[in-house]
């Protein structure tokens, strides 16, 4: 807040260390607490120096400013990192439900929002799905789902994870592909089909502690994730 | 106001409660301060006027098709491919109730200045009905090549460069929503486009999003331009994926959105002619050929290009 002084010295009185005191200690609170925003000229002359500098989070690569967060996860720099989905975590073969969600591991933010803010989280992969060589039945195919999730005041990879199932991008492997029983399993060697792009934007409007990142179902044995990135936007002003 | 700037007290003289009183009000200095007494990095979020924001408003998600996505027997809407004209479907729920960014009820105002961001995505599959479109007679996208049979014999087959194409419209007369146009930068299918040939330019696709009904490929290895007898020809269909799209918009103008929406149509071919580059519906796949959706979401924010 704006400073003044709680105490005025009366003239022609003894000087009181208490009223000195007084206002020392509340210019103290003033200028640690920096500058209120009334004590300012309302012409505009801030410039780009005056504002604090953000900092950066090295390990998520995540920048915090005045304005909000900025950063990007993805899957190149010194090394190539390849992520993954499993249908050994979601639900193997037909066991998997749309509800047998599990994290994309790197995909994740983890933000300490300082206050109420519109987040946009962007993702992208390309993938290869498969193969797997199990049985399944009646040549039926079998799908990566992939989509946000976003929890607040958790760790990554813990507790309830909120997703909407309707927003899922899919990705097929080797459709159309399946032998019948007997004897199942892919049809011819797998080429092209397992191959895909997806991608998608999540906006939410949220405040304090949000964890954030992709997660999926499948029931496909291994789905690599090849190429990715995430990206997230925080706007303080809204 | 300038530095404060009051001389120090030295030893010797003499102050008074005013004096005293003085130096503290110096502090006090409401809507003075400038640059002369701001430090490096003094100001943060709290000194951010509050009425300036980078996010105006939020709009959705909203769902788009059926809301079933688990596969198999989720429960999808068929789009059959043009046999002629130039209707595009409106992506709906499959009751004929469209699905879309509904803004009648509380209008995005768009001044200049602000910034129109979009996404969407939604689950598709292509569905041939097992025939192979792209080798009928007339089809874009298909040649022959003489093959190495003695008598030399012909090969048949497609480049594959089929698609669908999905594009945004909106509506910005009226509540009512009844006067949906392509966004800026984008068409709807054009009426002889190129002489002969209904689409869009590729310079009019600017909100669009392309969707491929198949992998055509081929196992023969061309020698001297000839190719192997036989069909040469595999096709691969893709099966449920989720084309996502993107659009950004920077207002010059002052104007009222009062909804977006998607529409698909197809299938298309590429061309081109002496000009430029175009799309061209390809009438010859209308048997047969279908597209399948099942769910997806669409949303979007005004923010400020500050």
């Amino acid at each position: 807040m704006a400073y003044s002084a709680p105490n005025t010295i009366p003239a022609s009185n003894p000087l009181q260390a208490a009223a000195i005191k007084g206002n020392d200690d509340a210019l103290k609170v003033y200028l640690h607490e920096g500058v209120d925003p009334g004590d300012l000229r309302q012409t505009p002359w801030i410039q780009t120096r005056h504002i604090q500098k953000p900092v950066v989070d090295a390990i998520s690569s995540v920048q915090h400013g005045v304005t909000g967060f900025q950063g990007s996860q993805w899957d190149g720099g010194v090394l190539a990192r390849a992520t993954f989905g499993t249908g050994f975590l979601t639900g193997k073969r037909y066991n998997a439900t749309l509800g047998n969600i599990e994290i994309i591991p790197q995909t994740t933010f983890t933000l300490d929002l300082r206050k109420a803010a519109t987040v946009v989280f962007h993702w992208w992969m390309e993938g290869n799905n498969g193969p797997d060589n199990g049985p399944r039945s009646a040549g039926s195919d079998a799908y990566l789902y992939v989509t946000e999730y976003n929890s607040s005041g958790l760790l990554a990879g813990t507790g309830i994870k909120s997703t909407v199932q309707q927003y899922m991008s899919e990705s097929v492997q080797n459709h159309g592909g399946w032998q019948v029983n007997p004897p199942a399993g892919p049809a011819e060697p797998y080429v092209c089909q397992g191959y895909n792009n997806s991608g998608g934007t999540k906006v939410l409007n949220t405040s304090g502690s949000l964890t954030v990142g992709l997660c999926h179902v499948t029931n496909i044995d291994r789905c690599v994730c090849l190429n990715w990135g995430v990206t997230i936007e925080a706007y303080y002003l809204r | 106001m300038s530095r404060i700037q009051r001389p120090r007290v030295n030893p010797g003289e003499v102050i008074d409660s005013t004096d005293i009183n003085n130096t503290y009000n110096d502090y006090q200095q409401p809507g003075a301060l400038d640059a002369n007494n701001t430090r490096d990095q003094a100001f943060g979020l709290p000194h951010f006027d509050p009425s300036v924001r980078m996010v105006k408003k939020v709009v959705g998600p909203v769902l788009l098709g059926t809301g079933d996505k688990a596969h198999p027997g989720a429960t999808f809407v068929t789009v059959p491919a043009l046999a002629g004209g130039t209707a595009a479907h409106i992506i709906s729920d499959g009751a004929g109730n469209p699905t879309f960014l509904n803004m009648a009820s509380d209008p995005m105002q768009m001044v200049p200045g602000d910034c129109l961001r979009l996404w969407w995505n939604l689950s598709m599959e292509h569905d041939r009905n097992g025939t192979t479109p792209y080798l009928r007679a007339s089809a874009m996208g298909r040649y022959t090549i003489p093959n190495l049979a003695s008598p030399p014999g012909q090969v048949i087959i497609s480049d594959g460069f089929h698609f669908w194409c999905c594009w945004l419209q909106w509506d910005i007369t009226s509540a009512a929503l009844g006067n949906f146009v392509a966004v800026p930068d984008q068409s709807n299918i054009v009426t002889n486009v190129k002489a002969g040939y209904n689409g869009m330019l590729v310079r009019q696709m600017g909100a669009s999003t392309t969707v491929s009904p198949w992998m055509t490929t081929s196992f023969g290895f061309a020698d001297a331009g000839r190719m192997p007898a036989g069909n040469q020809g595999q096709i691969r269909d893709h099966g449920y994926f989720a084309p996502y799209g993107m659009w950004a918009y920077e207002s010059t103008t002052t104007f009222t959105i009062y909804g977006i929406r998607l529409v698909v149509a197809g299938i298309f071919h590429p061309r081109s002619d002496a000009v430029e580059n175009f799309i061209a519906l390809d009438y010859t796949q209308a048997a047969d050929n279908e597209l399948h959706y099942t769910s997806g979401r669409m949303q979007a924010i005004q923010m400020r290009m500050l």
